[in-house]
């Protein structure tokens, strides 16, 4: 008996079935990097156990079998653990896992001591087929959007040109609050009054929108299209092609011409493409709704689940920070160069972590949607930093413009209808003057209008919102 | 036999130490983290015959973890009412089970320094020592619903007691608090009595909850002895939960009475774990194992 390649190579292919086939089925939203990162250390992983059977099995092909069913194991861990917990729902990973580990021992004895070599080989050979099948199939599939890659700008917004830089120009303030809902919305399914804000935005002149409809309830969909002033994507198109887009928005491109200067606060190194100034740590890789990257989640399925966390004080400090940025008259006076600082702040979207007051919510509650307390305490308290945030910025440098503004609002609750998701949050303060009716106006149209206003543009202020998801 | 015994040794050996470890395996589990409080057994009621003295307290929320301990960190402050100073202070939160069949649980913490404390009691100042800093986990607990006591043991002879009217379930990987607990429907006679004094506040449905909330006593009774239950009902249908008590100061300045502090009631069920939409409901107290009422039928607001 000797080493080959072939009884190395087959648990790989075990090994890597799970990433591919995660990645396959999320190849719009994940990057190919994670992935390949992945692949590469359990493949490495896979190979040294691999031989390590082999050696201590004299090289039986035995080895490899082992290999692979302990390599299935330990990747889907997780879930063999809930169909346990579902029987006997009292045990917990230090049980489930031990006892697995044992049967899985015993397997193995009777595995090396009776399984023929002959059925062995045939058993790794059709594992290996459906292996392949499989591994080709969800690689087909995944393909379009690899190749794909980046956007090459087929932004299609219209030709803007703006002749030079423009003197006197106010700073502009540009606040996106995720999952933030509007007045009408908070009303209606919440049985909310924030009339506190309300009258306090009208006090200060802000022109206000109820009933404003973005595209999509999508936040990278909603805020590429914003930032290019069209609706040049969709919830089809890939993050990477989103990114790309956002990365050379043309609201970026205008506002550098005109002379401003953009700033970022908040998370908006991918959100908006912007490097911010409160992060300590540039936002990487792509994640869900619940900020989970790629490898988090291939890894919550597998054996190492209970090491996986989000860390959810460091969101938390995200926002806190975000806000304390504000709390600096001098990030707040008038600047030399006008500048245009934008915000944005992962709340009131989960994971709900502050209650009215600022105070810590129980981990339990982070995701808790039932009780619509949760959120509601969330958005309360972000409406609270809100108040106190343009308070200060007005103070300092009432000759500005504040758009306070949402992608979309509260989302995860059956009740909530579609199109009402899709409606923002929208409050424009414009030097103190107040401003024509942006009511009703998308994300899109408001920032037309602003630039309409600012730089004497001739945009078209009325771009369909198409209705797509 | 013999030969598939010795032929399988290593296998059996293996059973076996994984069995001691299967039984033994949270408290092992526990034993490797010496940050988290571990629970001992108690008797709640002879803790509660040997309270000598009053305490007042304030306990925070619990944080509960949904991580693999499933860890609580518990904060407050409590102290007894005496004149004793500089006391080496110890606090117990014990979770008094509502079965027979499980064991009560307390995990015992030195008193911590509390420096809101002290703002607010400047009295207490040679007794600063009154803070709770607990951190304890639950995978131990049997499943069960416990009611949280609060013992401050100030030394061997002077200790208090209080509930503190929290109810707390563990089921399976689970640990949460309790915002209603449901009973069997009341079988035994009760009685209407004038002395029945009631005043409701909220007691409305939505389309996520059941509210019910207010205040109940009897003429000259303790409502500190009392139970309160709110009886549902929909045409033939029924069932009865036993109200959380809360503490109601307006009533007995209203009344002058300190009997009636813990007159206020409330109830709160998600509605997807009612049994059925009542559209009336009765208040109904036990007292010293008898059952009164108002003998009123009261509506319910659908707020739907």
């Amino acid at each position: 008996m000797k080493l080959n390649i072939k009884k190395v190579a087959s648990p790989v292919l075990i090994t890597i079935f799970p990433i591919v086939f995660l990645f396959a089925n999320n190849s719009k939203e994940a990057d190919i990097k994670d992935a390949i990162y992945l692949i590469l250390g359990f493949s490495f992983a896979t190979i040294m156990a691999t031989v390590f059977l082999l050696f201590i099995l004299h090289f039986s092909i035995k080895a490899t079998l082992i290999a692979e069913i302990f390599s299935f194991f330990l990747l889907n861990y997780a879930l063999l653990e809930k169909i346990i917990k579902k029987i006997f729902p009292q045990l917990y990973y230090w049980h489930v896992f031990p006892l697995l580990l044992f049967v899985l021992f015993v397997l193995f004895i009777n595995i090396y001591r009776h399984l023929p070599e002959s059925t062995t080989e045939s058993m790794i050979i059709i594992i290996n087929i459906a292996c392949v099948s499989l591994l080709t199939f969800n690689i087909i599939i995944s393909l379009p959007n690899i190749i794909k890659g980046g956007s090459d700008n087929r932004n299609t917004a219209e030709k803007i040109t703006i002749e030079k830089p423009q003197s006197n120009l106010p700073d502009i303030y540009y606040f996106v609050l995720d999952e933030y809902s509007n007045f009408n919305f908070i009303k209606k399914y919440y049985n909310y009054d924030n009339s506190v804000f309300e009258s306090f935005l009208r006090e200060k002149h802000f022109t206000i929108s109820s009933d404003s409809y973005n595209d999509s309830d999508q936040t990278l969909t909603v805020l590429t299209n914003i930032l290019n002033l069209d609706y040049i994507s969709t919830n089809a198109t890939s993050q990477k092609e989103k990114y790309d887009m956002r990365q050379s928005a043309v609201l970026y491109q205008i506002l550098k011409k005109a002379g401003y200067e953009l700033i970022g606060v908040g998370k908006t190194d991918y959100t908006f493409a912007l490097t911010s100034l409160t992060q300590g740590s540039k936002t990487t890789g792509i994640g869900n709704v619940r900020g989970e990257t790629f490898s988090q989640i291939v890894l919550k399925n597998s054996f190492l689940y209970p090491l996986i966390t989000i860390d959810h004080t460091k969101r938390a400090q995200e926002v806190l920070k975000a806000f304390d940025y504000f709390e600096d008259e001098t990030n707040l006076k008038q600047h030399l160069v006008p500048t245009c600082t934008i915000t944005y702040i992962e709340s009131p979207h989960e994971p709900f972590l502050f209650d009215p007051d600022g105070r810590n919510v129980s981990p339990g509650d982070y995701y808790n949607w039932s009780d619509k307390k949760f959120y509601l305490n969330q958005y309360k308290y972000i409406s609270e930093k809100m108040i106190r945030v343009i308070d200060n910025i007005i103070s300092a440098n009432p000759n500005c413009i504040i758009f306070v503004s949402s992608d979309h609002s509260a989302r995860f609750r059956d009740e909530f209808e579609a199109q009402d998701k899709k409606s923002p949050f929208h409050a424009l303060y414009y030097c103190g003057n107040l401003m024509p009716s942006i009511s009703g106006k998308s994300g899109v149209n408001t920032w037309r209008i602003i630039l309409n206003e600012l730089l004497n543009l001739k945009l078209d202020e009325n771009v369909e919102v198409p209705g797509n998801e | 036999m013999s030969k598939f015994i010795k032929r399988n040794s290593i296998i059996f050996v293996f059973f076996g130490v994984l069995l001691v470890y299967l039984i033994n395996a949270n408290s092992i589990i526990l034993f490797f983290d010496s940050s988290v409080s571990k629970f001992v057994f108690v008797d709640v009621d002879q803790i509660k015959s040997n309270s000598n003295i009053q305490i007042a307290y304030a306990l925070d929320e619990f944080e509960i973890s949904n991580d693999m301990l499933q860890t609580v960190n518990a904060s407050g402050w409590a102290f007894c009412k005496s004149s004793l100073k500089n006391p080496k202070r110890e606090i117990r939160l014990i979770f008094k089970s509502n079965s027979e069949n499980t064991p009560d649980y307390a995990v015992c913490i030195p008193a911590t320094l509390r420096r809101d404390f002290l703002a607010t009691f400047i009295e207490q100042a040679d007794n600063a020592m009154a803070g709770i800093e607990a951190k304890f986990s639950t995978i131990t607990m049997k499943n069960g619903i416990y009611t949280l006591y609060l013992q401050v043991v100030e030394n061997d002879t002077l200790s208090g007691v209080i509930c503190t009217d929290r109810y707390y379930e563990k089921r399976n990987s689970s640990f949460q608090k309790v915002r209603y607990i449901s009973v069997d429907n009341i079988t035994q006679t009760v009685e209407y009595t004038s002395d029945f004094k009631l005043a409701l506040g909220e007691q409305y449905i939505d389309s996520d909850i059941l509210k019910v909330n207010g205040w109940a006593f009897l003429l000259n009774k303790n409502c500190n002895q009392q139970e309160v239950y709110i009886k549902f009902v929909n045409s033939d249908k029924e069932c009865t939960y036993r109200a959380i008590p809360q503490s109601r100061p307006d009533v007995v300045k209203a009344y002058g009475r300190d009997l009636y502090e813990l007159s206020g009631f409330h109830l709160e069920i998600p509605v997807n774990e009612l049994p059925f939409i009542p559209e009336q409901f009765e208040i109904i107290i036990e007292l010293e194992n008898k059952f009164y009422t108002r003998s009123v039928m009261y509506d319910i607001q659908n707020m739907v």
